[in-house]
């Protein structure tokens, strides 16, 4: 059924949807672009343009979340792609911008879980955040990054698996 | 169980770190949105002018390429039967080869070399 604001070239999308997803859209958008805001906030209106255009055109085969974050991801893909020591030197700046101030006990441990974070695969950082932070299946998740199933799986469950490891220490009673 | 308490863990670890990180207000829906129909209009309008543009240049084109055609004389594209069969004109394709082409036949006999020795009543 067509929505009453559904958009033009782009009959399964509405507005309405697109505006519940877009804080988390927008979270997805700041870790693409090293935590930039105005850049994230860029790389959201060029989203909405291609749905709006058509160019990104939503069947209606999987979630309109999975479909919308795969078009965040591609595009901070092609905008990044010829940029990669800017988005590397972004990167090394990311965790300076977020500030974990080490007199809080509570924000040390942030910093040592944010640490964790940062210090794994790109692709495994985010299959992390898809499934964690932004409450997809595996599947979604794998779907928004353009990898097999498969794939996908084995990057959650290494990135599991490291992180485990890594905040042991923040848990000693679990991870006994 | 214990593994799920884990995994329980860790998402509770990194919703907050991701909270923390991406702690920045997301901007106003409507204003990002006003934005993106700008540029999609901007973008629409600039595709619109350049097809009419193009649109434009293929009429002028067209238009001029008619108007060519109207105004050349009819050339030797076209045959008159009459003056065809009339003619005694010919020219072997090959004659485009030669210097000068398209000679008559009948009115201007090339020269031939004609022997005057003869044996046993032959000419050679």
């Amino acid at each position: 059924m067509r929505e009453h604001d559904a958009l033009d070239k782009n009959p399964h999308v509405s507005r309405t949807a697109l505006e519940a997803l877009h804080s988390q859209l927008f979270g997805w958008a700041l870790s693409r672009c090293g935590y930039d805001e105005a850049t994230a906030e860029d790389l959201m209106q060029q989203a909405y343009v291609e749905l709006l255009s058509g160019r990104a055109r939503f069947d209606n085969k999987a979630t309109l979340k999975t479909f919308v974050f795969g078009v965040v991801q591609n595009l901070a893909r092609s905008r990044f792609r010829r940029q990669n020591t800017r988005l590397r030197v972004i990167d090394s700046y990311a965790l300076e911008q977020v500030e974990f101030t080490e007199d809080d006990h509570g924000n040390e441990n942030l910093r040592i879980v944010w640490e964790a974070v940062e210090t794994l695969p790109q692709r495994q950082r985010d299959i992390t955040e898809l499934v964690f932070i932004r409450d997809m299946t595996i599947e979604e998740a794998s779907a928004v990054m353009g990898v097999s199933l498969g794939t996908g799986r084995v990057h959650y469950d290494r990135a599991k698996k490291s992180l485990a490891e890594k905040l042991a220490s923040l848990h000693p009673k679990e991870s006994v | 169980m214990k593994n799920e308490m884990k995994e329980e863990d860790i998402r509770q670890s990194l919703k907050s770190a991701f909270d923390k990180a991406g702690s920045g207000e997301a901007p106003a829906f409507d204003r990002v949105w006003a934005s993106a129909e700008a540029a999609h209009g901007r973008s629409q309008r600039r595709i619109r002018t350049m097809v009419s543009a193009a649109a434009a240049i293929a009429l002028i084109a067209v238009t001029t390429g008619l108007w060519s055609l109207q105004q050349a004389e009819p050339g030797d594209d076209y045959l008159i039967a009459e003056a065809l069969m009339n003619s005694t004109l010919w020219a072997a394709p090959s004659d485009s080869l030669m210097p000068e082409h398209q000679f008559d036949i009948y009115q201007e006999i090339p020269f031939l070399i004609e022997s005057t020795r003869s044996q046993e009543g032959t000419l050679l």
